[in-house]
């Protein structure tokens, strides 16, 4: 199912005066993708999900599924399944009760699903009763998720990532069109956050249920996701494909929120279209742009240290080196203060205050105006 | 696996623990346990002396005199009215208010220290402003009644029913009434107050997700709310239907020392440790001592048996975190 947001706003009411929680957010989510909604903490993008849910009103907007305007539904009528951050399994029910609960306490899934053991029995010779399909039900479930042997367990009795699955079972077991889920890998330890995380992709294009997810960490949308959804302060930053919102990022906060470590962002000025680094020319730039300050942002991939005395580069002092796994990264420091992060070639170690000189790939330098809007990629 | 060092390890600091809690134990001995043997012994001496330590002989005489006592029967009746009448009904009303509280925002904190006021008013004096609601000729609840054009009710009167059962009934269910309203007013407060802390305790995201599922708000109670409480709600019936079986000032404060309405001399309102207090009377009289003993084992008997009952009843429907 398409999900389309138009101009979704949501306006908080507080003691210290209103607060602009998401400000005219506009995105189309094509049917049976996995989104990310992306952003620091405090963006906005848990409120779009619990206003995609219908657990939070709209100030302002609509928002369409297909092309049903859905914004003033109840939660209950939207057929969105939602996994909390914390998973809000009923402590008091074992597991396969837990997955069961919305079959056989919402009256509305109840009917749906009385409809669809009707056309099943009419052409079965062996009736089925309903408690028997409710049954069949959160087997199927529960085994999309891999939880089948602890179907009679409490949920204190199971890990956090165990819980995690049985949330995704209780949501996807009414069948919904959407799948919201909340921070669904914060409250796992760092292995089990990688496998869940495969887990969910899986699950998502099993079910090819459209599916939303929220994360404040750029390292998991960027590897589940088919579009991320970056926000910042409630107002949409970009969308698109995880890979090109990486690659081309349209404004500064962007390139600095993807990625690690962090983009180098050195402070630089064009003059009569020549770019200044540290008071020295560097380039050349391609196009006509105004003399101004700008941020060059580089990242530390698309950096390589000159291989010869004969190669041109911006010199620089590498001030530290280290080592992490199979990668190194070096610091270097330009002459005025400046630090930049960069991979090291093995081929051609070098030392600590070893004075070096950078080259950039190509396509990997973008200039960044004052005000964080991006001038130029090249 | 145990070894036998982990063996000798355990039993040495098991010792240890065994040494520190001696002082609570002596002191529980002293003035729990020994008052309590010495209870159950003495409710079997005949003709005991209180004074001296002097009696007769040993006997079950006065278990025999009490079961067939009918001023015990009535303490019988009357406390478990408070026990099995009045605690559920004030605990339903409770919870009824602890629900309304907790969806409300606005005024919430004001409305819950109204609620919480009763607590901190004294039993006697509460007592008499309730027999001025219930006084037949400026009483409130007949004033209002009067509104209706209903005649004024003697709520707290026993005239007449010395020679007549109809009017000595209608006097009891009126003073049974009485009771019940008072002991609902009173009890209440706490158990809003605990009712509240239990539903707080309960996480906001069970009932979203059950929005989002579209489950009414009769099953969100039954399937969630409900069984969450539950261990506030035995520990509220627990402690009240203890509370209740030990009532005594509640009803002196509205039916004096002589447990009953005005020219009643039946004691029809008087309770299991308004019995003992009576049994005890004239302490100096031989066997008044014993006969308030057997009293008091009754109680407690009946208290422990109950509470077990209730525990183990309970027990398997009961989820603790």
């Amino acid at each position: 199912m398409q999900v389309r947001l138009e101009n979704m706003t949501k306006k908080f009411e507080g003691k210290a005066g209103t607060v602009v929680a998401v400000d005219h957010l506009n995105v189309t989510i094509e049917s049976g993708k996995l989104i990310g909604f992306l952003g620091p903490s405090g963006c906005g993008k848990t409120t779009s999900l619990y206003m995609i849910a219908g657990i939070h009103s709209l100030t302002n907007g609509h928002i369409y599924f297909d092309d049903v305007d859905v914004t003033g539904l109840a939660p209950e009528k939207r057929g969105v399944g939602m996994v909390f951050q914390n998973y809000a399994l009923y402590p008091h029910l074992s597991v396969g009760d837990n997955i069961a609960f919305p079959l056989v306490n919402s009256k509305a899934i109840r009917q749906r699903f009385m409809k669809e053991l009707d056309e099943l029995n009419q052409s079965a010779l062996k009736k089925t009763t309903y408690q028997q399909y409710v049954d069949m039900q959160v087997k199927e479930a529960a085994t999309l998720v891999e939880i089948t042997e602890y179907l009679d367990r409490k949920p204190s009795e199971l890990s956090g990532g165990q819980q995690q699955r049985v949330a995704i079972a209780r949501a996807l077991v009414k069948k919904p069109d959407i799948l919201l889920l909340d921070e669904p890998l914060s409250n796992l330890d760092a292995r089990l956050r990688l496998q869940t995380r495969d887990e969910i992709k899986r699950i998502q294009q099993r079910t090819g249920i459209t599916t939303v997810f929220v994360t404040h960490d750029q390292e998991e949308s960027l590897t589940i996701c088919d579009e991320i959804v970056l926000m910042k302060n409630g107002a949409l930053q970009q969308y698109g494909p995880p890979q090109s919102v990486f690659d081309y990022p349209e404004n500064q906060f962007v390139a600095g929120f993807l990625g690690s470590p962090p983009i180098n962002l050195i402070d630089g000025e064009i003059r009569d279209g020549q770019l200044f680094l540290d008071g020295k020319r560097w380039r050349k730039i391609p196009g006509n742009l105004e003399n101004q300050k700008v941020k060059a942002g580089i990242r530390a991939e698309n950096i390589r240290i000159a291989a010869d005395q004969e190669e041109e580069g911006f010199p620089a002092t590498a001030i530290a080196i280290s080592k992490l796994g199979g990668m190194t990264t070096v610091t270097a420091q330009l002459a005025n203060g400046s630090k930049i992060k960069l991979y090291q070639d093995l081929s051609s170690p070098i030392m600590v205050d070893e004075e070096i000189r950078l080259k950039v790939t190509k396509d990997a330098t973008m200039l960044f105006e004052g005000s964080g809007g991006k001038i130029l990629q090249w | 696996m145990v070894t036998k060092q982990n063996k000798k390890d355990n039993l040495s600091y098991t010792k240890t623990a065994y040494i520190y809690l001696i002082p609570a134990f002596t002191l529980l001995a002293i003035f729990v346990l020994y008052p309590i043997i010495n209870t159950i012994i003495t409710s079997f001496k005949l003709d005991y002396k209180f004074l001296t330590g002097a009696f007769t002989e040993f006997n079950i005489r006065y278990y025999h005199e009490m079961l067939k006592d009918p001023v015990f029967r009535r303490a019988c009746v009357n406390t478990s009215f408070i026990a099995f009448v009045c605690v559920p009904a004030s605990m339903i009303s409770a919870l009824v208010v602890a629900l309304a509280l907790n969806s409300i925002k606005r005024f919430k904190q004001l409305l819950i220290t109204l609620y919480y006021l009763p607590q901190v008013t004294n039993v006697i004096a509460a007592g008499f402003v309730f027999l001025l609601i219930f006084n037949k000729n400026f009483g409130l609840l007949n004033t209002v009644l009067g509104w209706f054009g209903i005649e004024p009710v003697a709520w707290i009167s026993g005239s007449g029913i010395a020679g007549s059962a109809e009017l000595y009934n209608q006097s009891y269910r009126r003073c049974l009434f009485v009771l019940f309203v008072y002991s609902m007013w009173q009890g209440l407060s706490l158990k809003v107050i605990l009712f509240l802390a239990g539903l707080q305790n309960i996480n906001p995201q069970y009932y979203q997700v059950a929005q989002l599922d579209g489950t009414s708000k009769l099953n969100v109670f039954r399937k969630i709310t409900w069984p969450l409480l539950s261990p506030t709600t035995i520990y509220i019936y627990v402690t009240s239907s203890i509370t209740a079986f030990k009532a005594y000032s509640m009803v002196v404060a509205m039916f004096s020392e002589k447990f009953g309405p005005p020219g009643d001399n039946s004691k029809m309102m008087i309770t299991m440790v308004g019995y003992i207090l009576e049994q005890l009377g004239d302490y100096l009289k031989p066997g008044a001592v014993s006969r308030a003993s057997v009293a008091a084992v009754v109680l407690m008997l009946i208290v422990m048996i109950l509470t077990a009952l209730q525990l183990g009843i309970t027990k398997r429907g009961v989820h603790y975190k």
